[in-house]
């Protein structure tokens, strides 16, 4: 319960430092001084500048924010669709249900990443390809997830009896349903976005994202190359990224251990 | 068991064709034309017309899908616009790459998860299971790429032990062997863990210890046997991040696997050897699926009541 208390005001401190990344950076991201390029961590750049001189910290804030941003949005996008279309299935069975698991069982044929970075690498380097690339590929936990709550949920006797009095399929899907799985759905969704973070950041790593947006695999990719002469261009991206996805896994456990109490 | 073999194929069929279908539509969610992206701005309308023609984009969708479902059954999935070859022939040649990677990374995983989780369960909430446990969780959080940028930093960079990059060695595999094989120990020390403390409280544990076996054979002999299903199953299924995972380390290490070549085909453009990387590698991955699931039917006796 301590650790948890913990992690979630560190999560939360690092959330705000994304959303005003603008306002706390101390410079332009985006601004290169190639006099000050590989010059390493000082008061006025605490991580160091990179090849072009930019300022790293400024860099892993705004890339902080990036991964927050894609994070929320896909998680939101892919358990709205993953409700919609599993509650759908789970709910009214039958050829329904037969159609949507043959739909899931070819996205699941694809391993991990592969279908996203199939996708992003067809639609071009772009933050929205990005994001829709992990949904295609997102959505599918989700659905599986509400599909089988839906199933276990619809036999209860209080939507037995609501479907009694005559109460419409729809909105006993979404006022008596619903409600009932939000917790659960939660809990995954919490994991959910580490794992887009990581995700995203692996497209951007592989130079699927927008060059122009910084974002922490980018920044990660640019620095091998350049490795023997800037450690820090790829070891403090990566720590930010590492512990980000560490702090949601967390919350996300504490939050299943007290769900599943 | 044959009946079970023949259902289970047949059962995979439908998904087969729906991967099959899905890679099709990839090269039409191209925004703009694809010809155009792929032959540059300096292209001849003939050069156009041309490629147009070989790739079949001329023609109507459904003829396009038949030419792409007769083409796939002749092993024939088109030929890469970089490298003038037939898809095939390439992915097949950085195949043996991938494969060596993905086994190399497995044992070592499998050497390091073993032990460590057996340990853990034996020695249940100590501070070696708590490090263990904690360590996992690490493990599960870093980022693939990032291990293998702080790997080659320290031993490559640092210590100059290993070779940065490439494959020119034999001993080019450790480093993108290690950094695949993290995320999937942290999995497995988590699985035999929680399976052998099962094993552990299981009677038979304590019987064969009054029997007098020794502690190391009735933990590593008698009760990782008990707990050897789950973990097929696992590896199995394990194969498929490994499979991800591998696109990753092998663009951070230029290992020239599969995974190097769906990347590097993003970046040259060369859209039939995207689809096509893309289809191998989810067909490798269904097969592996079908082949764990058999395996698994094979030595859990308990299945075959239920099927």
């Amino acid at each position: 319960m301590k650790r948890a208390g913990i992690s979630m005001i560190l999560l939360l401190l690092i959330i705000f430092a994304g959303a005003f990344a603008p306002v706390i950076s101390p410079h332009n991201p985006h601004k290169q001084v190639l006099s000050l390029s590989f010059k390493g961590p000082s008061l006025s750049s605490p991580m160091g500048r990179d090849e072009l001189g930019r300022d790293i910290f400024s860099r892993v804030l705004y890339g902080v924010r990036t991964s927050l941003i894609i994070g929320f949005t896909v998680v939101l996008i892919s358990v709205a669709i993953g409700v919609v279309f599993g509650g759908i299935a789970g709910y009214r069975g039958g050829y329904t249900d037969v159609l949507f698991s043959r739909a899931i069982d070819i996205l699941m044929a694809f391993p991990g990443l592969l279908l996203s970075i199939g996708i992003a690498g067809i639609m071009g380097p772009s933050t929205f390809n990005i994001i829709i690339a992990l949904c295609a590929v997102g959505w599918v936990g989700y659905a599986r997830y509400a599909r089988a709550m839906v199933m276990s949920v619809k036999q209860r006797d209080y939507i037995l009896s609501a479907k009694a009095a005559g109460k419409n399929r729809i909105a006993i899907l979404f006022s008596d349903i619903l409600p009932n799985i939000a917790e659960p759905l939660i809990v995954e969704a919490s994991f959910g976005i580490g794992i887009v973070i990581i995700s995203e950041a692996s497209l951007s790593f592989l130079g699927l994202s927008s060059p122009a947006t910084p974002s922490l695999g980018r920044m990660l990719s640019e620095a091998i190359s350049v490795i023997n002469v800037s450690p820090w261009m790829a070891v403090f991206p990566g720590l930010a990224l590492t512990i980000i996805v560490l702090l949601f896994n967390d919350v996300g456990d504490s939050l299943r251990g007290r769900y599943e109490r | 068991m044959r009946s079970f073999i023949l259902t289970r194929t047949l059962l995979a069929a439908p998904t087969i064709l729906g991967v099959v279908t899905l890679v099709f539509f990839l090269i039409h969610m191209v925004p703009g034309d694809p010809v155009v992206l792929m032959l540059g701005d300096y292209a001849t309308k003939q050069d156009i017309t041309q490629m147009r023609r070989e790739l079949n984009l001329d023609r109507p969708l459904a003829e396009q899908y038949g030419l792409y479902i007769e083409n796939l059954v002749h092993g024939d999935l088109g030929t890469s616009v970089y490298y003038k070859k037939p898809v095939l022939k390439i992915v097949m040649e950085r195949f043996t790459y991938t494969l060596a990677l993905t086994v190399f990374a497995m044992l070592v995983s499998l050497l390091v998860s073993v032990p460590l989780g057996v340990i853990s369960a034996y020695k249940q909430d100590t501070w070696f299971d708590r490090l263990t446990a904690g360590t996992s969780v690490l493990g599960l959080s870093l980022p693939n790429f990032w291990i293998g940028i702080i790997l080659i930093l320290i031993f490559a960079v640092k210590l100059n032990l290993l070779p940065v990059a490439g494959a020119h060695s034999a001993s080019s595999i450790i480093l993108p062997g290690l950094t695949l094989a993290t995320g999937m120990s942290a999995i497995t020390i988590r699985m035999i863990r929680a399976n052998m403390i099962t094993a552990i409280r299981h009677e038979s544990f304590t019987a064969n210890l009054a029997r007098g076996i020794d502690v190391n054979r009735a933990l590593f002999v008698h009760a990782l046997k008990a707990t050897l299903i789950p973990v097929i199953t696992l590896v199995g299924m394990q194969f498929g991040l490994l499979l991800s995972g591998a696109i990753i380390t092998e663009t951070v290490f230029s290992w020239p696997g599969m995974g190097r070549l769906l990347v590097d085909s993003v970046m040259t453009r060369d859209y039939p050897l995207l689809s096509g990387t893309v289809l191998v590698i989810a067909l490798i991955y269904v097969a592996v699926n079908l082949v764990t699931d058999i395996l698994y039917y094979a030595v859990e006796p308990r299945m075959r009541k239920t099927s």
